[in-house]
């Protein structure tokens, strides 16, 4: 889940994500080849040099995301964000914008539950400025009153365009609440309206003094550019922004669920059609089992990518039960994982139908199992979308940035190729298992409101 | 020696330093195939993709009458299996060879996208080409992706910008096929039957029609043998595109759909210009100035000093036959009113007073220094190549452009803000629940003007 400073961008970074998570042959080891220095107070730069075009891109991922947000002022890391692009001591509100847009640059940022990402990309011969105004803004952030208040609102609009405004939002944060009971991945990153509306300048600056500091920091650079080149331009500007203590980040464990399954539904005037998503319990990168990410994102391949999955295959093409389908896993994640499975009915069939089929091939799947073809043909495939990664200038940024804010090191992706090959039928066989095993999953439903209690209890689903 | 050689590597850096901003931009070659197909190819040896992008010139508006979403049902037919290959055989080719294949309809073009890697590209061209001379057509892939079309619209039936969008053509373009949704509507999709989609294909998507760019790794040559390979088969000459051109002339109006929703959707437009223009770029720059960008100045008066709306902008529709000047914002029911207003004011303001020299000249650095953005990986490029030649521009286009930035006087802009913008005659559609405001009320706008 993720939140921008502005839409726009959004589209590229769903892009960047798609690339990358079917990304991908590698016959020599290594992706990006990143070359990385750390400076004395803690900054640690990666720097992925790719010449193809006089474009660069810089991202500076902060440590800090809305699990971060204090009790009672969800959605604080995302507001501070936004207040990021309000000016400095040093450069007046309005002028960094101004600087960027002059020159032909695109620049945004992202608040996710875990961390906090800031990025301009500019043609190549503009690489001190965007170093020094980005280093500016790690220290000297003006959080001037009257353009806090007015940044309040544009968060408040940002949720109704998002969230409030939309059934299906309005559904999966409640869907995502009954997943957590008690992880603060419970609460949205743009926070609770009632929460926003008591965000402070002195929230903002408290957050912003305890947690944006160069030893919570991790900078990126990709495109044209060297670390010959970058080296003294980053020392000279980040260089002398002095380490500070951090908080500790709270861990707040997610208690066991003891088999509790969830079902929410959602009834709306504004929806004309029938929804259902059914979200497990996953590992994620912090599992003990290293294995277990990468053999549930084979898994997730076989299951929904594309038409000649296992779940389009059977479910839309051959029972014509349903008119889509997907299956979403990340094990990006600080906190716990879900494994998700969404979809739609087709015209001529039902809510129930759906879980029905799915609950069945999920079945049938727990006892016959994935056959090792198609798991060598799920690598393959995964692997044969690598070398499109060298393909465009900026890529890589990202990747490592979303890996080293949650302490992954840089041989995570590095390496993401050979830790694909090593996944065996057996290992997607066993997360198959222990996904779809567990009891403690939650159901969302959304249908329409003109839908009678009465004609629902017919169509099996269940009232509240 | 040692200090000899880093002297030379010293000045060569900063040759490159110099002359990077004027030509670094792309190299652009004007191909014509064995088979006498004519292409525009950017070649790159440096990266193992090709992307090829093409498009027929006959989009959605040419979807008959009653069956609107033939195009866009078409783009998903193509993808449903082709010659020896049913669907489930032709989707694993193009996933083991890594190929990306993508059809999309707009109201004037039908693109087609394919991106490959360089030892794949030859076996990708076949793939292409079956897709475009022997899909397969099969009666129950149409029911299947008619059924996922009525999914679809059911699912933006009261999606506030889809709903905006489409109310502001219908009142925009009546009567002309530019008002037609080219999703299709739950009306037209079943009618639509096989024979349809034959005929679109037949008919519209022929050689006579085609515009293509191709940029990656290949040489003029194996481009030419590419394209042949692609096109062989395809009607050289289709049927003829008679549409129109439309001037959008309307009186200043507010249209209001009442949707219980905490914020409203709001979209304004009114005439604007064809992608053919020939002042194009002068319009690109003011509207820059006043809708596009963080530092426009509809950003600046509704999000920035007001905090009305977390997106607000505006720009250009640019259409073969017609073109709009169109923006839109989200804002609380209670705001629209006030938002509505200060979108006619900063109207009014740039057609009577112009722009700065400083946002004049922000904005003209911002189209040059932007250019390189647009080129990031082949995709990007070939797609770019595909835009520059169905807008009329000369293969040099892109090495002049910056010259024809730099020329461009703030007398010309101050200019076109006089005939491009027209306060008078602009559409304001609201989707949600707004307060304050009545259908086709003017007085909000006359207000506005009175404040000022």
């Amino acid at each position: 889940m993720v939140f921008t400073q502005s839409l726009k961008a959004f589209y590229r970074i769903i892009l960047m994500a798609f690339l990358w998570n079917n990304a991908c042959e590698a016959k020599e080891t290594g992706i990006f080849h990143p070359q990385t220095f750390t400076l004395e107070n803690g900054l640690q730069v990666i720097v992925i040099t790719n010449p193809r075009a006089p474009v660069i891109t810089q991202m500076l991922y902060y440590k800090v995301g809305s699990i971060d947000d204090p009790i009672g002022k969800s959605g604080l890391a995302h507001f501070l964000e936004h207040l990021m692009f309000k000016g400095t001591s040093q450069v007046p509100a309005g002028d960094f914008m101004e600087a960027i847009t002059k020159i032909g640059g695109e620049q945004n940022a992202v608040t996710t539950f875990d961390y906090t990402y800031y990025y301009q990309n500019v043609s190549a011969d503009h690489l001190e400025l965007i170093i020094k105004l980005e280093a500016d803004r790690m220290t000297n952030l003006a959080l001037l009153p009257n353009l806090v208040e007015n940044e309040r609102k544009v968060i408040l609009e940002e949720r109704r365009l998002r969230t409030d405004n939309k059934p299906a939002s309005i559904l999966s944060e409640a869907v995502n609440k009954a997943f957590y009971w008690h992880h603060p991945y419970g609460r949205p990153p743009i926070g609770w309206e009632h929460e926003m509306k008591t965000l402070t300048q002195e929230d903002a600056k408290a957050f912003y003094k305890s947690w944006y500091a160069p030893n919570n920091a991790i900078l990126i650079f990709a495109g044209d550019v060297t670390v010959a080149q970058l080296k003294p331009l980053v020392e000279k500007y980040y260089g002398k922004i002095p380490r500070s203590e951090l908080p500790l980040r709270s861990h707040v464990q997610e208690p066991i669920h003891r088999d509790v399954a969830e079902r929410l539904s959602l009834f709306s005037p504004l929806v004309d059609y029938f929804s259902w998503e059914r979200h497990y319990p996953a590992p994620n990168f912090q599992t003990k089992n290293q294995v277990y990410p990468y053999a549930l994102e084979v898994l997730s391949y076989i299951l929904s990518n594309g038409a000649t999955s296992i779940f389009y295959r059977k479910l839309v093409e051959g029972q014509k039960i349903l008119a889509s389908i997907n299956v979403n896993y990340s094990a990006s994640n600080l906190g716990p994982a879900m494994f998700s499975i969404s979809a739609q009915p087709s015209e001529s069939h039902t809510l129930e139908e759906v879980e029905t089929a799915i609950e069945q091939e999920i079945e049938i799947l727990i006892k016959n199992g994935i056959s090792k073809e198609e798991v060598e043909q799920a690598k393959s495939r995964k692997l044969a979308r690598l070398a499109y990664l060298k393909d465009d200038v900026l890529s890589g940024a990202q990747e490592f940035g979303a890996a080293l804010a949650i302490g992954r090191p840089i041989n995570d992706i590095e390496l993401w190729p050979d830790r694909i090959k090593a996944v065996t039928v057996e290992d997607v066989n066993a997360v198959l298992k222990l996904v779809f095993e567990a009891k403690d999953h939650v159901t969302g439903l959304l249908m329409p409101e003109k839908v009678s209690a009465i004609s629902l209890q017919n169509r099996g689903v269940e009232t509240q | 020696m040692t200090s000899l050689r880093s002297l030379k590597f010293f000045l060569l850096f900063n040759v490159f330093q110099i002359i990077a901003p004027v030509s670094a931009v792309i190299h652009i070659q004007e191909i014509k195939s064995p088979g006498g197909l004519k292409a525009w190819l950017v070649e790159d040896k440096t990266t193992p993709v090709i992307s090829l992008s093409y498009a027929f010139k006959a989009g959605s508006a040419v979807d008959p009458k009653g069956k609107d979403g033939v195009a866009e049902l078409t783009k998903a037919m193509l993808m449903e299996g082709a010659g020896e290959l049913n669907k489930q055989a032709f989707a694993g080719k193009l996933q083991d060879l890594a190929i990306d294949l993508e059809y999309s309809a707009s109201l004037d073009f039908f693109t087609g996208t394919l991106t490959t890697l360089k030892k794949n590209h030859q076996e990708a061209a076949r793939l292409l080409n079956l897709t475009l001379t022997k899909p397969r057509l099969e009666l129950e892939a149409l029911k299947r992706v008619k059924d996922q079309q009525i999914t679809y619209l059911k699912n933006v039936a009261h999606n506030p910008v889809y709903l905006a969008n489409l109310k502001i053509m219908q009142k925009l373009y009546p009567n002309h096929p530019y008002q037609r949704d080219c999703s299709g509507t739950l009306q037209t999709i079943p009618n639509i039957k096989i024979e349809d989609i034959r005929h679109y294909i037949t008919n519209y998507l022929s050689q006579d029609k085609l515009v293509i760019g191709i940029a990656g790794n290949l040489t003029a040559q194996e481009a030419g043998e590419m394209i042949d390979k692609v096109f062989q088969g395809v009607p050289v000459k289709g049927q003829v595109v008679e549409t129109s051109y439309m001037r959008v002339n309307k009186r200043a109006q507010t249209i209001i759909l009442q949707k219980d929703i905490p914020q409203s959707t709001v979209i304004f437009a009114h005439h604007g210009v064809t992608f053919k223009d020939p002042e194009l770029l002068k319009v690109t720059l003011l509207m820059r100035i006043l809708g596009a960008g963080d530092t426009s100045r509809l950003n600046e008066e509704i999000r920035e000093k007001r905090g009305l709306s977390y997106t607000v902008g505006a720009g250009l529709l640019t259409m073969k036959y017609g073109g709009l000047v169109m923006g839109s914002l989200g804002t609380e029911n209670d705001h629209v009113k006030e938002s509505i207003n200060l979108v006619h004011t900063e109207w009014k303001r740039m057609h009577d007073h112009g722009v700065t020299l400083k946002e004049f000249n922000n904005a003209k650095t911002y189209l040059i220094g932007s250019l390189p953005l647009r080129f990031t990986n082949s995709a990007a490029i070939s797609a770019s190549l595909l835009q520059l030649q169905y807008s009329g521009k000369d293969k040099n286009y892109i090495n002049e452009r910056n010259a024809l930035i730099n020329a461009i006087t703030l007398e010309q802009i101050n200019e076109v803000a006089k005939w491009l913008l027209k306060p008078d005659s602009l559409v304001f559609v609201v989707v949600g629940k707004p307060v304050g405001l009545d259908n086709g009320s003017k007085k909000s706008i006359r207000k506005a003007r009175h404040k000022q």
